[in-house]
């Protein structure tokens, strides 16, 4: 079993260890690997055609997290833009379909991981978490059926970073700080 | 462009005006000239509740709470908190529940193109939401 599967099946035992009982920590653990299993099954599959394990370990580690969200939003908008007002013929729509899950999902989880490792004023409760978790099951399968798909490949590529990407994240980051506020505007 | 002069306002002395251009508003502050955008959503918050709260919600959802505020990225976010009916339908249909839920929120609000913020959804039930709110000590 690969790596991301396991991680998952890990998140999943982990939420299912206090059924009656909101245990924090391990609430908080299993969403975490939840979202973990499912950077990994991306990266994995986007260093997979390369041969050498260790380009695949080095290449693995060139994708970051913000910049893979960022990828996740804007797939999410084309999508829903793509569907109205009339969705796209058979098969594009099933590919599509399935390719909104796993992007929106990866948005999703990546926000309730930070939220869960790093907030310990939100509590969360074990029917909660199971169904976050399972949405991200959910969006393993939608994966496994469009894997081999060129739009898949090509949503896994567009999370690679290049220089490009990169100068426009650092002007983009440039222009949003300071966070305005309309009632502090003594700070502009 | 609407003009919207506030020399004075808390002490500041400063001026500015705002240029309404899609989600975005932008602010410029006369000392520097320079320009600040920020979502439609924070600039217009009375209309943005309203807009929530005129959404049309299946009959097993008890009750909608959005708070403004920015993602572990800095983004502007609207967090939708959706408590639903405990049962409100079999558990095995209830990802599938969710997803036409959020699906719903979206489709009416347009959050991102209309509003400038990126929605994330907490879906909770109503016993579990009656627990949380039991002091620790109880």
């Amino acid at each position: 079993m690969a790596y991301a599967d396991d991680l998952l099946q890990y998140a999943r035992q982990m939420a299912e260890l206090h059924p009656n009982d909101a245990h924090q920590p391990s609430l908080r653990r299993a969403l975490s690997s939840a979202y973990y299993a499912l950077f990994h099954l991306l990266i994995g599959d986007a260093v997979a055609n390369c041969t050498d394990p260790r380009f695949r370990a080095t290449l693995a580690r060139m994708f970051d997290h913000g910049p893979m969200k960022n990828v996740c939003e804007n797939t999410v908008e084309k999508i829903k833009n793509l569907f109205h007002p009339t969705p796209p013929a058979e098969p594009e729509r099933t590919i599509q379909y399935h390719l909104h899950n796993v992007a929106d999902t990866f948005s999703q989880a990546q926000q309730n991981r930070n939220e869960a490792d790093y907030n310990l004023l939100k509590e969360w409760q074990p029917g909660q978490v199971s169904l976050l978790i399972e949405a991200i099951e959910d969006a393993f399968k939608s994966w496994y059926i469009i894997r081999e798909d060129e739009a898949a490949k090509d949503f896994l590529i567009s999370m690679l970073p290049t220089r490009e990407k990169k100068q426009g994240d650092r002007g983009s980051s440039q222009k949003q700080k300071p966070r305005p506020t309309l009632a502090d505007p003594q700070d502009s | 462009m609407e003009l919207s002069p506030k020399a004075g306002e808390n002490g500041a002395p400063y001026t500015r005006c705002s240029t309404k251009s899609g989600n975005l508003t932008a602010v410029f502050g006369t000392r520097d000239n320079e320009g600040m955008y920020i979502a439609r959503a924070f600039a217009q918050q009375a209309q943005f509740f309203g807009a929530v709260s005129r959404l049309s919600l299946p009959q097993q959802v008890v009750s909608l709470t959005p708070t403004l505020g920015t993602d572990w990225n800095g983004n502007e976010a609207v967090f939708f908190q959706v408590v639903l009916l405990d049962n409100a339908v079999p558990r095995n249909q209830l990802l599938a529940f969710t997803k036409q839920i959020s699906h719903s929120i979206i489709t009416q609000l347009n959050p991102n193109e209309e509003w400038g913020v990126w929605p994330y959804f907490d879906f909770i039930t109503q016993s579990e939401v009656a627990r949380m709110k039991q002091p620790t000590w109880a």
